[in-house]
């Protein structure tokens, strides 16, 4: 199906070529003929149709005519010479009629003006070749040269219209001036006027969609190493959630939500529901379009951000309907640079940034006070463990003390960590004509992370043309080639080395590094010789050391072939087809030295050390065709477009795992002995498929009324056979007020915009056959009279899209020229029909099935205000700002979501998940998915130094309970955004931006795990030795130091989440063009961004707990010569 | 022109759409596609009985587990082992067993039911007489989970057959089917234990004489000699003399003496299964040792993934599950008659250990290591030719005493007991002899506590408790997710 689509895509595009062979001169050489013939013969040369009176060209004299390459103006003035006739050309028809019916013109003197000139791009001032020049409404009458020169002669007072692709149309009116400097602006400088949906390009102002565009420029000057975060500067509602856990971990994949969350998680994913992020927010991932095609979140983190034109975002049902069941999340809309016409310019560019982790939110205690804290939580006291007698613990004592007193005073912190240098080498090339241009671009980047030895490095090529053979015919073809390779550190856990002890010393005599730093025997309470194990604590820098990795490697390719085919001037045909073939291996060792195998056992010495390797490999095929019309009829202004197109996904995952490796030198998989025990080969492959038509028209009478409307009808493979197509569908009004009559005397306001919309979108985010019922085949289903093949659950045909119905207003008030433009906006998104988990009578053969039952609502709004403080000359500040707000509310919820709960408490209770004391999150209906879950406190009571709960009846209590647990926060703060501030100061730019927010509350992890919980074993948070209760009166924060027991969840913990944090400085220096130009340049430009730099917030909590978080700093070398 | 491209395009695009968006999925098979060919039958057959011989039901809780426990085989030191011998249905681990059976139980019969729906609209694709086997098979393995459910969760037909016990479920939907009494539910297993038999009668490959039953090494066994796999080792399946065995102890089960003993005599009499010799179960070399009568299970669960589990609980150092030398001297009559008996002798590991009491380990489920293999595949007995003799015994004896004390004394004679009942002892002490000689046979095999259930027996512990019959010892707390989510 899909080749076959292929194949009409390109057949269309294809069909239309002949109709392109028209050209705008004329060859001619006729000795004496009919005026007829020459006319037949201009028409056959040009395409132009001859109109006139039936009898007009009767009892003509024959002509002599004698024509190279003529121009079609001059080809009909020569022709007619001398015929009494005029010419007239009206869009592609030429008008004959005799010239006593003109007698304007007859009466006044041609007067043909020779004007020269050159044209030249307006912002760089750089001169345009191959520009070019036609008379309005008429033919083509010439180009410029190589230097941007053009030489014409025309009549005064003609029109001229000079068009270059990449730029605005530029007319001007022939007077006598005859040397004429044309400044063509640039279509990019205009960019932040226009959005670009995807399908559609609408002028801002006529649009009733809610849509932010930024371009690739001002999010490289954000951040230019992480994208996801410099869209986040711009918009707030495009949340990137705090990865509290993998912090700048170049490896990791950021959690993104946008206007907040649309889906459940599966309940048998019961991890995902139970981490301790609570909700895995890849079910609420917008759609990421790289230039039409939806690509994976991967790919975008490994996008080169100097290839970015634009990006933009689209929020409402208004500005996503077109995307159907991709949209319920938002949609993210990726343009890449495409090549621009002129002589070869090549511009290079060059990045050198400097991470550095940030250890700032960790307190942990030095050698001597962690040795006395072990005293003084009894860890030396014989009466507290039976594990060893008071001799042997004094003994332990005494050693340790001996390593303090000695100095040994490691900061593990530090050991793996290190200052990342990342390097970027970027050079694009581009040229050729008005018919033909190309654009080369080649990246090398390497990005190591903080921790030792992991990086993530990124190298790729592409090529780019397109091919404009006349002006009704556009082919492009773009492809990419990445590969990226990333490294996980195996230096392990970040959060290992928090714990260490600081007395350990990390080397022996001999600078060795020791792997076995310490041991004690633990009482596990069990009965026979399992009742006293042996703990070792291992040094973690040993494993450093090993020739153990983790690696994966990616490589991609993307080829996207487009047509564009313009029927008529207001009338485009466009089809496009993509492949995204991208194959990815990981390769994981351990090598047999590893602590992991320090006490294996003894019959398997030669067992040791493991390799695993898993391959994946994914085609996507995207195609579609649109048929767009933009026509200006009047008042009425029309951009509406048709298309279809659908969407193939296919991904084949194998791996497989071994182990027994014979030393640390031979890490190829094939010197394992053996595959892993009781372990086989494993294989998964699933396919998606989406197809769909589409309406999309965007309207406006007088630019003061606007409408746009789309529908969308969609199938996906997903869904349940009865319930495979979904409509979906979208409208918004708008009304441009300060263009109104009565708005006029109103001078203040320069820009009152009113706007709303809705929309009803969907989303389908879940395992590709959740809809049948499906029979596994699993290779241990083994029985004695062959292989058997099991029912995994029931297959709901009558599953559908979840669709979300959003309603958005908003208001887009300038002020004194736009000089202040302040936008705020409010929605509601009601997602209903969630797909969740509805519990059944074991008896019916199933636990659960899928069901669309659930509502869930999103409400907020969001401000953005633009300022333009103060411009002169040489100066000028602008100021951003903007904030949003989310809030979550579960509306209605399906049985089994309820008796959920039932199993987090017992999750919750149970200390082999080790979640006694994290709060974990319930669903009930009228509350958030962000909020917290917790057992009420009224803080320690000082007469005992043991907590006061508040139980759900409103009594008192000092015993936890797990039913008393109950939301008693919310992690949505009341606002948050951002601040930014630009000053142009002649060639310098300086811009700050902040992000905060304020309102929300958050559980403090740190105080729980690593002071009430703290294992006195490992090393802990420095918090541990004061504010805690030791005698009666005492009034603490924390509990008593003696009460070892377990903290459980409670809202003593839960604290104000106020933050601002300087995200980044940005400081460039364009040189001065002369200067340059001797040496060669046409651009220089240096900058330096920082980013990360500082923070305040009102919770002190360790972030970044398995991998540290790092600030940066970054400096960029632009050059374009 | 250009409109009719394009409508002619859209066209295309379309009408191929629902094909398109038609996935079939590679690595595992939908229903629908399952089903359109005889080895898609075959499989999820097999795939069924998988399920039947997982842990969580015949290899595992439905054979070796708390029915044991509660037949007061072993004993405890861990205080909810005990608690569950104690009959404490409020233990929470007890509890989630009960429902894990429950649940699992019904799962496997949905996959009955998946085959049962369809094989006869597809009855034109089997070739021989599969179609047959597999829909009697499918037939006979809803029927016998039922009836276990049945014992579990339903009071005893002696008690009350019009309690409304549970659902008999013959669809596939995610509708539940309402509560049948503890009678209709017995007419339905009968009913459809009967249909199984008259599919099988003629055409199971076990019924002809060529068909051996042996040791899967042995010489003259042809048990692995069917050309098709599907067709070999039929003891592991449904096969005809199952069905006819599972029907007797179903009889017994509705006092239904005359239909119990005509079907225990069938599988007796046509001589299929062997009764196993002396020097196998005896034989020194461990690789050639039967340890659970082998030729004479009609019907076994082939369980090798519970060998691990079988492990833990029996022969691991401190294994969950011992019983103390008193306990299995008294069950086998030490003292008495059992000084010779085979399963006595063979069956258990004496733990010495100063200063406590010695134990006993089971052996009956060791597997050798290998290289050295055991002589038979580890399954879990579900029919033995031996409850045949003692349903015979026990149906026969109203009628004819001589007969049925002649049946029970057969299958003494090759347990190694040489002493016989006479035929003059009460019924009473009939009963008590072959609710003994059940305890012997079935240790660690869970159908102990049945009979207590059937017979309304006291259950008496080795400290000498007794516990006095009544539904709150026998009948098992339904689930409550099965309450709540009903509709």
């Amino acid at each position: 199906m899909v080749m076959k689509l292929t194949t009409i895509l390109l057949l269309v595009g294809a069909m239309h070529l002949s109709a392109a062979s028209f050209s705008q001169t004329v060859t001619l050489s006729r000795r004496t003929t009919s005026l007829k013939s020459v006319f037949k013969e201009i028409k056959k040369q040009t395409g132009y149709f001859f109109f006139y009176k039936g009898q007009l060209l009767q009892g003509r004299p024959d002509v002599v005519i004698e024509l190279k390459n003529a121009s079609l103006t001059e080809a009909l003035s020569a022709s007619l010479k001398g015929q009494d006739l005029s010419f007239n050309i009206v869009n592609k028809t030429i008008v004959i009629s005799n010239k006593e019916n003109l007698p304007d013109q007859n009466n006044r003197p041609i007067s043909k003006i020779e004007i020269k000139g050159v044209v030249a791009d307006k912002s760089t001032g750089e001169t345009l070749p191959g520009v070019n020049i036609s008379i309005k409404n008429g033919s083509s009458i010439g180009m410029t040269n190589d230097k941007g020169e053009f030489r014409i002669s025309v009549d005064e007072g003609t029109i001229l219209v000079f068009s270059y692709v990449g730029y605005e149309l530029f007319e001007t009116k022939v007077t006598s001036n005859k040397n004429l400097s044309i400044k063509l602006a640039s279509k990019l400088t205009q960019m932040n006027d226009v959005v670009v949906t995807g399908y559609q390009t609408i002028k801002k102002e006529n649009y009733t969609g809610n849509a932010i565009t930024l371009s690739g420029d001002e999010l490289k000057k954000n951040n230019p190493q992480n994208l996801l975060k410099s869209i986040q500067s711009f918009d707030p509602s495009f949340k990137v959630l705090d990865n509290n856990l993998f912090g700048s971990d170049p490896n990791a994949l950021p959690k993104i939500n946008v206007r907040g969350a649309t889906a459940l998680p599966s309940i048998e994913d019961t991890e995902n529901i139970l981490d301790r992020n609570n909700l895995s927010s890849n079910y609420n991932l917008p759609a990421f379009m790289l230039d039409g095609f939806e690509v994976t979140l991967q790919k975008v983190t490994d996008l080169d951000i100097n290839r970015i034109e634009s990006v933009t975002l689209l929020k409402d049902a208004a500005a996503t309907a077109v995307y159907g069941s991709r949209a319920a999340n938002g949609v993210i809309v990726i343009t890449t640079k495409a090549p621009i016409a002129g002589k070869l310019q090549l511009s290079y560019n060059y990045e050198l940034s400097v991470n550095a982790p940030d250890l700032t939110d960790y307190h942990v205690l030095n050698a001597a006070d962690k040795l006395a804290y072990e005293k003084l939580a009894g860890l030396y006291d014989g009466g507290l463990t039976t594990a060893y007698n008071q001799d042997q613990l004094d003994a332990e004592y005494f050693a340790r003390l001996k390593n303090v007193a000695s100095g040994v005073d490691t900061y593990w912190l530090s050991q793996a960590l290190r200052n990342a240098y990342r390097q970027k080498h970027s050079i694009y090339v581009q040229g050729g004509d008005q018919k033909f241009r190309y654009g080369v671009d080649l990246r090398y980047e390497t990005q190591p992370g903080v921790m030792q030895k992991s990086d993530r490095n990124r190298y790729s090529g592409g090529m780019n043309f397109t091919y404009n053979p006349s002006s009704k015919l556009l082919f492009r073809n773009e492809i990419s080639i990445t590969q990226v390779n990333g490294n996980n550190s195996p230096y392990g856990d970040f959060s290992t080395y928090v714990r260490m002890n600081p007395y350990y010393p990390k080397t022996n005599q001999n600078g060795d590094l020791i792997q076995e730093i310490a041991n004690w025997r633990v009482d596990t309470h069990q009965n026979g010789p399992d009742q006293i194990k042996t703990t070792y604590v291992f040094n973690p820098l040993f494993e450093g050391s090993l020739a153990s990795f983790d690696k994966s490697s990616n490589l991609e390719l993307i080829d996207a072939f487009s047509v564009d085919w313009k029927l008529t001037p207001s009338l485009t045909f466009k089809s496009q087809i993509s492949l995204n073939k991208s194959k990815t291996t990981g390769d994981k060792f351990v090598s047999p030295l590893s602590s992991v195998f320090y006490a294996y056992a003894s019959d398997k010495l030669n067992n040791k050390g493991s390799y695993a390797l898993s391959e994946s490999d994914r085609l996507a095929i995207d195609g579609k065709a649109t048929l767009g019309y933009n026509k200006q009829i009047g008042d009425q202004y029309f951009n509406l477009v048709l298309g279809t197109n659908v969407v193939a996904v296919r991904s084949d995952d194998k791996f497989i795992e071994a182990q027994g490796f014979s030393n640390d030198r031979f890490t190829n998989i094939g010197f394992a002995r053996i595959y892993k025990e009781n372990s086989a080969p494993g294989g998964n492959v699933s396919e998606n498929r989406l197809a769909g038509a589409f309406f999309s028209g965007n309207y406006s009478f007088k630019n003061k009324y606007l409408l746009d409307a789309s529908f969308r009808y969609e199938g996906s493979s997903a869904f349940g056979s009865n319930k495979r197509f979904a409509p979906f569908w979208s409208t918004g009004i708008g009304w441009n007020m300060h263009k109104e009559p009565f708005m006029e005397n109103v001078k203040v306001v320069s820009q009152l915009r009113l706007k709303a919309s809705t929309g009803i979108v969907g989303s389908v985010s879940f395992p590709a056959y959740l809809s049948r019922s499906i029979y596994q085949y699993d290779p241990s289903n083994w029985y004695s009279t062959g292989l058997g093949a099991q029912v995994l659950g029931y297959g709901n045909s009558n599953l559908q899209w979840q669709k979300t119905k959003t309603y958005d207003v908003g208001i887009d008030l300038g002020l004194f020229k736009d000089r202040f433009v302040i936008s705020p906006r409010y929605y509601y998104k009601l997602t209903k029909g969630l797909i969740t988990d509805i519990d059944l009578s074991p008896s019916t053969g199933f636990t659960t099935y899928k069901e669309n039952l659930g509502d869930m609502a999103n409400e907020g709004y969001e401000l953005y205000l633009t300022a333009n403080a103060f411009r002169n000359k040489d100066f000028n500040i602008n100021i951003t700002g903007n904030l949003a707000h989310n809030v979550n509310t579960l509306v209605k919820l399906s049985n089994s979501l309820k008796t959920l709960n039932d199993k987090i408490d017992q999750y919750q209770t149970n200390p082999d998940k080790k979640a006694q004391s994290t709060p974990l999150l319930r669903y009930n209906e009228g509350q958030s998915l962000s909020a917290i879950y917790a057992v009420r406190s009224l803080g320690i009571d000082p007469e005992n130094g043991k907590e006061i709960f508040l139980k759900k009846d409103g009594t008192l209590s000092y015993v936890w309970d797990v039913k008393d647990i109950m939301p008693v926060a919310d992690g949505a703060p009341k606002a948050e955004g951002n601040l930014s501030a630009n000053i142009g100061f002649r060639n310098f730019m300086v811009s700050l931006s902040f992000y905060y927010r304020f309102g929300g509350y958050s559980y403090n992890q740190t105080l729980v795990d690593r002071i009430e919980n703290a294992d006195p074993r490992f090393n802990v948070d420095s918090r541990v030795l004061d504010q805690r209760w030791i005698k009666p009166g005492d009034q603490t924060f924390f509990k008593n130091i003696a009460d070892l027991s377990i903290t459980n969840v409670s809202s003593r913990f839960v604290q104000k989440d106020n933050l601002l944090e300087l995200r980044s400085i940005y400081l460039s220096y364009d040189f001065k063009r002369e200067l340059i130009k001797k040496i060669g340049f046409q651009n220089l430009r240096t900058t330096m961004t920082l980013n990360d730099i500082f923070r305040t917030s009102s919770i002190q909590m360790e972030r970044g707990t398995s991998y540290p978080f790092a600030r940066s700093l970054t400096v960029s070398l632009l050059a374009s010569f | 022109m250009k409109k009719y491209i394009f409508i002619l395009f859209t066209l295309i695009a379309f009408s191929s759409c629902k094909k398109f968006l038609d996935i079939q999925p590679e690595s595992e098979v939908s229903k629908e596609e399952l089903f359109t060919t005889e080895e898609g039958f075959k499989e999820a057959l097999n795939g069924a009985y998988v399920g039947f011989a997982s842990t969580n039901l015949y290899g595992g809780n439905l054979t070796f587990s708390n029915l044991d426990i509660m037949a007061q085989n072993y004993q405890f030191s861990d205080g909810n082992y005990q608690r569950i011998a104690a009959f404490d249905y409020t233990l929470p681990s007890f509890v989630d067993k009960i429902n894990t059976i429950w649940t699992s139980s019904y799962k496997s019969i949905g996959n009955v039911n998946q085959i049962l729906e369809v094989i006869d609209e597809r009855k034109g694709l089997f070739r021989d007489h599969n179609y047959e086997i597999i829909k009697g098979e499918a037939l006979a393995l809803r029927a016998y989970m039922h009836f276990d459910l049945l014992r579990m969760f339903g009071t005893s037909f002696k008690n009350n057959p019009s309690f409304k016990a549970m659902p008999y479920v013959t669809t596939v939907s995610t509708k539940t089917t309402p509560y049948s009494t503890v009678s209709e539910i017995m007419d339905k297993v009968i009913a459809d234990l009967q249909q199984a038999k008259t599919l099988l009668k003629t055409i199971d490959p076990i019924i002809p004489g060529t068909y051996v039953v042996g040791y899967p090494k042995g010489e003259k066994t042809t048990e692995l000699k069917n050309g098709s796999l599907f067709l070999q080792n039929r003891r592991h399946r449904m096969n005809y003399y199952a069905v006819v065995g599972e029907l007797a102890r179903v009889y017994l089960y509705k006092s239904d003496n005359a239909n119990a003993l005509s079907s225990a005599k069938e599988v007796i009499e046509s001589l299929k299964f062997p009764w196993t010799i002396k020097e196998d179960f005896f034989n020194a070399d461990v690789a050639k040792r039967d340890r659970i009568f082998y030729n004479e299970i009609l019907f076994g669960w082939f369980i090798p993934k519970s060998q691990d589990q079988l492990i833990g609980l029996f022969s691991r150092d401190n294994p969950d599950y011992s019983a103390t030398a008193d306990q299995i001297n008294a069950i086998y009559n030490l003292g008495t008659v059992g000084a010779d008996d085979w399963r006595y002798k063979q069956w258990f590991r004496i733990v010495k250990s100063a200063g406590n009491t010695d134990r006993f380990y089971l052996q009956k489920y060791l597997v050798n290591s290998s290289p050295i293999e055991n002589l038979h595949p580890l399954v879990a007995p579900a029919l033995r030719l031996s409850e045949m003799y003692m349903i015979a015994a026990e149906a026969s004896f109203d009628t004819n005493p001589g007969v049925a004390v002649d049946y029970f004394n057969t299958l003494r004679t090759h347990r190694g007991i040489g002493a016989s009942l006479s035929a003059g002892i009460s019924k009473s002490d009939f009963i008590n002899e072959l609710e003994g000689e059940y305890r012997k046979e079935f240790y660690g095999e869970s159908q102990n506590f049945f009979m207590h259930k059937r017979l309304n027996l006291n259950i008496i512990t080795t400290t000498g408790l007794i516990y006095q019959p009544s539904d709150k010892l026998f009948v098992f707390p339904l689930p409550v997710d099965e309450q709540a989510y009903r509709n």
